[in-house]
């Protein structure tokens, strides 16, 4: 594994060699300053004390020599005690001289001056004595000859010599010398390291700084494919690692990004409408083939206009106040749903469309995503529906009269001849004419029944509010006028109101409440109820009654067309009023339901729109 | 003394079963029948088969089936209400559904009343009532002679 040089490493390294050298400067600095000291205290300790001794040694040497002369020539033998002291200062001062005087040379002179001092003692003291003659002559001789010795021997112990001292002065003066050239060399060692170790550091991070600019802007480019070539160890390489890390993820990234592009493209030209996605200020950011087939614009010639161009001109205003209204509630998918909304084409020929808007939540922006088909051949598939309910409409009132008049022939005849000739027929022969009245008069409310049923699927539905409990109660006066003895208690529930087509509702409560009031008609005494409660967004409404009821069983049967759980003769019916009941249910998106059981009554449940939303059916 | 009533229907059951119901109902009324819108109007107006008519001659009650050959009912109506002769006639319309739209159409026309078939007693008595019809139509024995007993 190769090393970590990261740039605190190299820079610790420069500041590191910088500091060595530096103490390397100092110590050395230290070395020859304390060299050359030493130099210099060599010269005060050992030639410095020279330069005064001989002078004053000699000098003191002659007081010495005037003191001997000076007691003869007073015939004082004491003063030639005071000698003594003299000698004593002498070697005081040879002794002050310390290490500049080499100790073999200061004895000698010590016992130089001792034996010249003796001997001018005893030359003075025979002087004073008065003695004269040969030996007196050869003691003064011999005691000169020991003072020119001792004079001599001062010299070469005292005496400086000239050279001796110029050659320490120029050892300092070297030693000096020799310290500014090594200051010199490291300095210039050191400077020169740190150059070098800078000159590579620098140009280390330089190649690499450009390796990362060239990567990042292959990166820039979207070129992912070829990373950034790390070198180094240091921090820059960690970069680039980083960056290639990055690149990889950013690539990965863009192809699903891609991929996802793509689906949502593939998407979007598979929709089988025209798919027109705008932004909040109604610009066109986004069409599919189908939009360039429907509206004869090239692709290019739509993105960055407005939606209105796709507008017919006099319907341009209306548009905007839709956009926001698209913007504001996204449940509204069709736009003053029933309103006819129309498109227009490049050419100019507008055609009828039906538009489903919903919002598109990105990060950023809000998005409008507008499907529009054409319904031109739904139109006039309607055109042709509504063309042939008009034929069923006639068919149906022709139906009707044709169909009744033999009825009312064979009914109206039949009570005639029961009115006009009773008291010719027996009993069996008005059975027979009562048995054709009422069949008859069966298939008439047949008739009816099956008119009201297609009536509820012809006619159109036109919603408003209608106030249910009113209509419930006028139904069940009516029922109690047909049949005033009949003791029937009916609850209902106040202002109980609904959204829907007021007509078929009441052929709805005419329906349920008829059935209740029918099928409780077996008792001595019944209860029907009506009313309503919100349950899980829907209003529920329900009639309610305690009358025969029905087996559970057979619930799911009781909605559909001649379809009778009770036999005639129980109870007289079609068996077409529950199947209107569901098809007017169902025109006005709810459902309907019941619950009962055998004599212990039935209750119908029903809805009238979807939970939340309104059906337009 | 008393003016006919005018019965516009062209099937002869209804026709019959009509005629026999008034005849019940002791209405003694001639009863002059027109088989279509148009002969309706013909006998109104003294046009056609019926030109040369005594015009002063109104019927007192028109019965009005709207499901007829040529004219049809509503708008023989529309005719009647739209001439100043015809225009206050009673009128009162037969059906053999409860068509709404029928019954709406009816009284926006300006029918008076409105009865469904086959005409029953209490239906006819009903409609005769409401429009005021009732003593001049009605051929009821009883109450003239209460009110000898009473004078």
């Amino acid at each position: 594994m190769p090393v970590r040089l990261t740039f605190r490493t190299k820079l610790m390294g420069i500041v590191g060699i910088a500091a060595v050298a530096f103490l390397l400067l100092i110590a050395a600095s230290t070395l020859i300053a304390s060299r050359v000291e030493h130099q210099l205290e060599t010269i005060q300790r050992r030639y410095l004390p020279r330069v005064e001794l001989e002078p004053q040694l000699e000098a003191q040497l002659e007081r010495i020599g005037r003191g001997f002369q000076d007691a003869v020539a007073a015939r004082d033998t004491d003063a030639l005690l005071a000698t003594r002291e003299l000698v004593a200062r002498f070697f005081a001062q040879l002794a002050a001289a310390g290490d500049a005087v080499d100790p073999a040379e200061a004895s000698a002179l010590r016992s130089a001056v001792e034996d010249y001092y003796a001997a001018a003692h005893d030359v003075s003291l025979r002087l004073i004595a008065g003695e004269t003659g040969e030996t007196l002559v050869d003691a003064m001789t011999a005691m000169q000859a020991k003072q020119a010795a001792a004079s001599e021997q001062l010299r070469k112990t005292a005496a400086l010599e000239r050279g001796e001292l110029a050659e320490a002065f120029a050892a300092t003066a070297r030693a000096q010398a020799t310290a500014g050239r090594y200051r010199l060399w490291i300095s210039v060692a050191c400077l020169g390291s740190a150059v070098l170790l800078c000159l590579t550091l620098s140009r280390g991070l330089l190649r690499s700084v450009a390796e990362l600019r060239a990567g990042f802007l292959r990166f820039g480019r979207g070129d992912f494919g070829t990373p950034i070539r790390s070198g180094s160890r240091d921090e820059l390489g960690d970069l680039a690692g980083q960056a290639n890390q990055m690149a990889a993820d950013l690539e990965s990234l863009t192809v699903e990004h891609r991929k996802a592009e793509e689906k949502f493209r593939g998407l979007l030209e598979a929709a089988p409408d025209a798919m027109v996605i705008a932004d909040v200020r109604g610009r066109i950011v986004l069409v599919n083939a189908q939009t360039e087939k429907l509206f004869g614009y090239r692709r290019d010639e739509l993105l960055d206009r407005g939606l209105d161009v796709l507008v017919p001109k006099r319907l341009r205003s209306e548009l905007s106040e839709h956009r926001t209204g698209y913007l504001y509630d996204p449940a509204v998918s069709a736009p003053g749903s029933g309103a006819e909304l129309y498109a227009s084409r490049k050419d100019g020929v507008e055609f009828p469309i039906e538009i489903s808007t919903s919002p598109l939540q990105l990060d950023t922006e809000v998005l409008v995503s507008s499907a529009i088909r054409d319904i031109t051949e739904r139109r006039k598939v309607e055109i042709a529906l509504k063309s042939s309910n008009r034929e069923l409409d006639a068919f149906s009132y022709s139906v009707a009269h044709d169909l009744r008049a033999p009825l009312r022939g064979m009914n109206g005849f039949s009570r005639a001849l029961l009115e006009d000739y009773g008291d010719k027929l027996d009993d069996e022969g008005k059975d027979y004419l009562q048995r054709i009245c009422s069949g008859a008069e069966r298939m008439g409310h047949l008739i009816d029944g099956l008119l009201a049923l297609s009536r509820v699927t012809r006619t159109d539905l036109e919603r408003e509010e209608v106030n249910m409990s009113r209509l419930a109660e006028g139904i069940v006066t009516q029922l109690r006028v047909g049949q005033p003895d009949r003791m029937v208690e009916f609850k209902n529930q106040d202002d109980v109101v609904a959204h829907g087509d007021p007509r078929l509702l009441r052929a709805l409560l005419e329906n349920l409440l008829g059935n209740a009031w029918k099928f409780t008609g077996t008792r001595p005494s019944a209860c029907i109820e009506f009313g309503a409660a919100q349950r899980s967004g829907a209003m529920e409404y329900f009639v309610k009654d305690d009358g025969a009821g029905f087996d559970m069983a057979y619930a799911d049967k009781l909605f559909t067309a001649f379809q009778r759980l009770h036999s005639a003769d129980e109870f007289a019916g079609t068996g077409i009023g529950l199947a209107t009941v569901h098809r007017i249910v169902s025109r006005h998106g709810g459902r309907v339901w019941a619950t009962g059981a055998v004599n212990g009554g039935a209750t119908f449940h029903f809805t009238l729109e979807n939970a939340g939303v309104r059906n337009q059916s | 003394m008393n003016n006919p009533i005018l019965l516009v229907e062209d099937n002869k059951d209804d026709e019959l079963l009509t005629v026999r119901a008034l005849k019940r109902n002791r209405i003694l009324n001639e009863v002059v029948v027109a088989h279509d819108g148009v002969e309706a109007l013909d006998y109104l107006f003294g046009t056609g088969a019926h030109a040369g008519r005594d015009l002063s001659v109104l019927p007192q009650l028109v019965l009005l089936d709207l499901n007829l050959p040529r004219l049809g009912g509503l708008d023989v109506l529309r005719r009647m209400r739209g001439d100043e002769r015809t225009k206050l006639l009673a009128v009162v319309v037969l059906t053999s559904s409860k068509e709404e739209e029928d019954v709406v159409r009816s009284y926006s026309l300006g029918a008076n009343s409105y009865v469904r078939k086959p005409v029953g007693f209490e239906e006819f008595s009903q409609a005769v009532k409401t429009l005021g019809l009732y003593w001049l139509l009605l051929h009821e024995p009883a109450p003239v002679h209460r009110t000898t007993r009473v004078k």
